[in-house]
């Protein structure tokens, strides 16, 4: 039994200025509540990744939490010359992809057809709530892996070599898909404000 | 939003439109897409009933492996660093260290040949790693269904359970529980008769039974295995 404890207040604190790579240092040193501080610092963006791949609430916080302890468990394999945030969104993508699959074959047996308004969890304003369906809309009609290298490059804001660690996909590939990516929804997206004008 | 990777790749005869276009690449060229953009970056929120019982189930778990990489330093206010230390061998010595290893490798190997025992090759893939499902008929139920026992020998696994059709494939449904032996993974369950499919997930990982016939799931492109329960 280790102890990750929530208010290891004295030594939380004392760990938040310390850069990712020295946190996991400590964690494997020994000092396995300093794992608190990078699922503090890297949860919501996972958890934010994972809501936009699956556009649904649930799902991302199931699969984040599986991310999460999975990165515990191998932190031994962590490689310091790549970026913490790379690497954890390498094992994120992974589980969204068993995830979808998952969910894919429960619509299919359940619901074939179903075309309900998938949740992406966006500015939950009334106002912007038919832009959010839009978006949400648009983004889960384009391709996984057009809207994979989208979100990361324009949402999470990685740069093409972070994005190659987390996908294994080469850097021009990359660039490929989010190029395509911004037609596609452009596309998209600017059809449904011409319908609505 | 920048982006000098696509910068880089514009040639530099087109220095006049690259800053028109490096503009446009700022504002993605279109403002629904750039809405979308800044919609998407909003934040989502952390729960904290999630959040304590992310770190509750981290403190549940076994501490992380502690295969220590070869430059790794602890760094632990208070402990004492690993030392590494660099041998330096006399060239002398060094040979007199090869020949001896060539002489000791030449006759062991004389040795094996003379024993003229057929070697096996073993294979590489330990056991333990290789998922040995059996989803095995423990009993007889009443009327159609039967009870179905599914096995799978994952050790160093966190978490396991079987999804199916039986079950709407969700990964939650049907946790599989250790065994004495801490690495198989068991669980019972009745199934009504007829042909179901089904996989095991691993950590998250989907898993096909290797003990059963596959099936390729054209959907999905991931193969699922098959069990037949019952007289058809």
């Amino acid at each position: 039994m280790t102890d990750v404890r929530a208010d290891d207040a004295p030594k939380g604190q004392a760990n938040q200025g310390l850069s990712d790579a020295q946190l996991v240092r400590r964690v494997l040193g020994g000092e396995t509540n300093a794992f608190t501080v990078l699922v503090d610092r890297h949860a919501p963006a996972c958890l934010r990744l994972a809501t936009r791949m699956l556009q649904n609430r649930h799902d991302a916080e199931d699969v984040t939490q599986q991310t999460l302890l999975r990165a515990y468990r191998a932190l031994a394999r962590y490689d310091e010359r790549e970026q913490f945030r790379a690497w954890l969104f390498a094992i994120l993508l992974n589980r969204c992809r068993t995830a979808a699959q998952l969910r894919a074959r429960r619509l299919q047996l359940v619901t074939p057809g179903l075309d309900d308004v998938p949740e992406v969890a966006v500015a939950p304003s009334v106002a912007g709530a038919e832009l959010r369906d839009d978006i949400a809309k648009a983004l889960g009609a384009i391709d996984e892996p057009l809207r994979e290298a989208f979100l990361l490059k324009h949402v999470e804001q990685l740069s093409y070599e972070e994005m190659s660690t987390a996908t294994g996909v080469g850097v021009s590939a990359l660039k490929m898909r989010v190029k395509r990516a911004c037609e596609r929804l452009q596309v998209l997206l600017g059809g449904v404000n011409d319908d609505r004008s | 939003m920048t982006d000098p990777d696509i910068q880089k790749a514009v040639p530099s005869t087109d220095r006049v439109s690259l800053q028109h276009e490096s503009l446009q690449r700022d504002s993605l060229g279109d403002a629904s897409l750039e809405r979308a953009v800044s919609l998407l970056r909003t934040d989502v929120p952390v729960r904290d009933a999630w959040r304590n019982a992310l770190l509750r189930e981290i403190s549940e778990s076994p501490p992380p492996e502690l295969r220590v990489p070869s430059n790794f330093l602890p760094d632990v206010p208070g402990r004492m660093p690993v030392l590494l230390r660099a041998f330096s061998v006399q060239p002398i010595a060094a040979i007199a260290a090869c020949v001896l290893a060539m002489v000791v490798g030449g006759v062991g190997t004389l040795a094996v040949m003379r024993r003229s025992v057929p070697v096996t090759p073993t294979t590489a893939v330990a056991a333990a790693q290789v998922p040995l499902v059996t989803a095995a008929n423990v009993n007889s139920g009443v009327g159609t269904r039967q009870v179905i026992r599914f096995a799978l020998v994952a050790p160093g696994a966190a978490h396991v359970s079987v999804v199916g059709d039986f079950n709407n494939w969700d990964p939650n449904a049907t946790p599989l529980k250790t065994a004495r032996d801490g690495s198989t993974w068991l669980i019972d369950m009745p199934l009504s008769a007829g042909r179901h499919v089904y996989a095991f997930v691993v950590d998250g990982d989907i898993v096909a039974d290797p003990s059963a016939p596959r099936v390729v799931d054209h959907d999905f492109g991931v193969q699922n295995s098959v069990i037949l329960v019952g007289s058809l």
